[in-house]
């Protein structure tokens, strides 16, 4: 009588959803939703890397380059960078491919990173989500992994100056960068199996690894119920509340993945993500006339264009601007993420479980250091553009570099102030009202 | 939580809207607390038959195969990856549409259930803080095992890994020659240019490469003023002592060399000191002059290793 889809839905249905004795909730809202974009874009990113791994070769032995692009006919590449024009050239739909696998990317990272901030502005990393909270710190890690791999796997010049600064960070590390670089790129740059680690990295290691944690994050949202804003309606102290995964938030779920798979289609229609027509491959002590890394990546270009030159000789140890702003700065940016919830709970002494999520001004102090860890990263993303800004200010670079290094301490110290200052107001206001309204209801029972 | 008696739609709607939909409908306000509030219907919500559904799902599933075919079509034929983008959106545009329905017309609201003793043991588990707070001889122990670990590593690594190569092929006497391996001459480089130049055996050996430009002016202490031919025409590594850039552009106005990289700034006239920007050496000098046939060759190595200034100090 019953189909079997019928007698799936069912299944699924008692063990999660609706019927369940313990359903699995899912909170719905346009924040929430963000986490789940990330992950309908992981799919795509997936189902287009499996695809462009069938034509993909990551050696860079030269070859002879023959197929429809004109630029390229007949000349000696690179065997990836060839490859990579044979996929936007030569196979059906091959551009199509990559412009959605980049397009999807940006995509994949502008949602990772609002998902958390997100986390930090609602004090979602609070007990007893702060386990959950570090492996999705873990998981930001393996995006940026695979942003940086995946951006080194064309092998043009853009993959050649990211390359060399990874180089060039690990060579910074004191007492061991001499033996890290190489070690890491299989000889003196540009090292012979540096692309071929890329791509082992960005197919075979990051992926999966992102896969399995991805796996522990969603199933400890499942174990922890989501959090939620205060409302009216229920007490969300005491009660878990959020749409049962089946069916409704599988619903939305699919309703999202299939919309923002058509927006990014929609988006490769109109925009060229990807196409490297005018990128020339690699070639050793080449360079184009502006060098930029994906967005994502733009706070690390931003530090090592604004931090100035430093040449601190202690003992064996060289302190250099690379070191400052390509390791110790993003370390610390990184650090914060995992470091605060920790100093948060110990300094107000809370110990105690959290089902509420807080407003972003709540507490002068999370307010503080989420606008202190946002204005840093935006003032250093914005530096990456100094050259760009120059050119469109057409004026000198030097002014607009000395600009940004002003900015890059005043802007972090005044946003901190005043998200301070606003939290605090914050606090009296609410403290007056509730003030104030116990004031009434005292006038009133007298 | 009798679904189809709310639904005000009289006559199915067109197929081509996002249609004017009611709020969700059912439990739209949570139920609360726990247990037997839950909806008690027989069947799961997915089961309830809505007659008008077939009607809009079967619209926009022809008008996603349609876009499906269309788009096989655009790959097949060699269509512009535009049309093959547009045309494949389509597809994904009706699923999200039909999705769109179902999660309006079908909604059953929200549920809610009470943490308490039923989640008590699960929620319990968050033990980061709990643990480094009660046992502090555990965590002192494992801080100074890593720490111990990382000095071993780190003299290990030292003593066992790869070391970066010091110096470069440049050797006195070695010969000056272009990206197509023709040796160079004076004569080869104008007034304010710049040539790209590699050791005759070490062509594309990124390390190797020099600028060789010549100044419009006398170049200044503390040029060496020894390895300069012509008086003007100066030899610079081209790696950038900063990030390991190719220091690509070169400014006539000022003579500066500048890294597309990162805008680090160095001064063609006095021995490439850095001016401006991240890099704190210069870009390392090599050596140069003429041999008996006029052709430009090195006197010597560079002074010191070229490239990025890494975190360990030459010795």
């Amino acid at each position: 009588m019953t189909s079997p889809v019928a007698s799936l839905a069912h299944a699924i249905d008692r063990r999660v959803g609706r019927s369940a004795p313990r359903p699995s909730l899912w909170a719905i809202d346009v924040w929430r939703l963000l986490g789940h974009l990330a992950v309908a874009m992981f799919v795509i990113l997936a189902v287009t890397g499996l695809l462009l791994a069938i034509w993909y070769d990551p050696s860079t032995e030269p070859v002879t380059y023959q197929g429809s692009s004109e630029l390229y006919d007949g000349h000696t590449l690179p065997a990836n960078f060839a490859s990579v024009v044979h996929i936007s050239e030569d196979v059906p739909g091959g551009l199509l491919l990559r412009r959605v696998h980049v397009a999807a990317s940006h995509l994949f990272v502008a949602a990772t990173v609002l998902h958390l901030l997100r986390i930090l502005f609602t004090g979602a990393y609070r007990r007893p989500r702060l386990a959950n909270h570090l492996v999705g710190v873990g998981l930001l890690l393996l995006v940026l992994g695979m942003l940086y791999t995946g951006e080194n796997l064309p092998f043009d010049l853009v993959s050649g100056a990211s390359l060399r600064i990874g180089y060039a960070a690990l060579m910074s590390i004191p007492l061991v960068g001499d033996t890290l670089a190489p070690l890491a790129f299989g000889g003196e740059f540009p090292g012979g199996d540096v692309v071929t680690r890329s791509w082992f990295l960005h197919v075979f290691v990051l992926p999966p690894l992102f896969v399995g944690g991805l796996a522990l994050h969603l199933w400890l949202v499942h174990r922890r119920t989501p959090a939620e804003w205060p409302r009216e309606d229920v007490d969300v102290h005491r009660c878990a509340v959020g749409r049962p995964l089946w069916p409704d938030a599988s619903a939305r779920f699919a309703m999202l993945g299939a919309g923002a798979t058509a927006l990014v289609l929609a988006s490769a229609a109109l925009i060229p993500w990807a196409d490297l027509e005018l990128e020339g491959p690699f070639r050793p002590a080449e360079a184009a006339n502006t060098l930029h890394p994906p967005w994502s990546l733009f706070f690390l270009s931003g530090g090592l264009r604004i931090v100035p030159a430093i040449d601190l000789v202690i003992g064996p140890v060289r302190i250099t601007n690379m070191l400052v702003a390509g390791v110790i700065i993003p370390g610390i940016l990184i650090a914060a993420l995992v470091v605060y919830p920790l100093i948060e709970r110990a300094v107000l002494g809370d110990d105690i479980v959290h089902h509420e999520l807080a407003g972003p001004l709540d507490l002068p102090l999370r307010a503080g250091v989420t606008a202190a860890i946002t204005a840093v990263t935006l003032v250093l993303t914005g530096a990456a553009g100094v050259d760009v800004i120059a050119y469109w200010l057409r004026s000198p670079v030097e002014g607009v570099i000395w600009a940004f290094r002003i900015a890059l301490v005043v802007v972090p110290v005044a946003a901190t102030l005043l998200a301070v200052r606003a939290a605090r107001r914050h606090a009296e206001r609410a403290a007056g009202t509730a003030g104030s309204a116990g004031h009434d209801d005292a006038e009133a029972t007298t | 939580m009798s679904g189809s008696e709310e639904r005000p739609e009289p006559t199915p709607p067109p197929p081509d809207a996002g249609a004017p939909h009611t709020e969700p409908t059912g439990g739209g306000r949570p139920t609360e607390p726990a247990g037997a509030s839950r909806p008690s219907e027989p069947g799961s919500p997915i089961d309830r038959s809505d007659e008008r559904s077939p009607v809009w799902i079967l619209g926009w599933a022809l008008i996603g195969v349609a876009g499906l075919v269309g788009g096989a079509w655009a790959v097949a034929t060699g269509a512009s990856t535009e049309v093959q983008a547009a045309a494949l959106a389509v597809p994904f545009m009706a699923t999200a549409i039909v999705f769109h329905h179902l999660v309006v017309t079908r909604d059953a609201g929200e549920l809610s259930f009470e943490r308490g003793e039923r989640l008590a043991d699960e929620l319990a588990e968050d033990h980061v803080a709990a643990t480094i707070g009660r046992r502090p001889l555990l965590v002192r122990s494992a801080v100074a095992a890593a720490a111990l670990g990382a000095v071993g590593g780190l003299v290990g690594l030292r003593q066992l890994g790869p070391r970066r190569g010091r110096g470069s092929a440049w050797a006195p006497g070695v010969p000056l020659v272009t990206n197509d391996g023709d040796r160079l001459r004076p004569g080869d480089v104008p007034e304010g240019g710049v040539v790209t130049a590699w050791p005759q055996d070490a062509v594309d050996v990124e390390a190797a490469a020099v600028m060789v430009i010549r100044l419009r002016q006398d170049p200044l202490d503390p040029t060496d003023l020894g390895g300069v031919v012509d008086d003007r025409l100066v030899a610079y590594s081209r790696i950038c002592t900063h990030a390991g850039c190719p220091v690509a552009l070169y400014r006539d106005r000022d003579q500066a060399l500048f890294c597309p990289c990162h805008q680090a700034t160095f001064d063609a006239r006095r021995a490439a000191t850095p001016t401006f920007g991240p890099a704190s050496g210069p870009l390392p000098q090599l050596p140069i002059g003429t041999d008996d046939d006029g052709f430009l060759v090195a006197l010597d190595d560079f002074p010191v290793t070229p490239g990025p200034l890494g975190g360990e100090v030459e010795r």
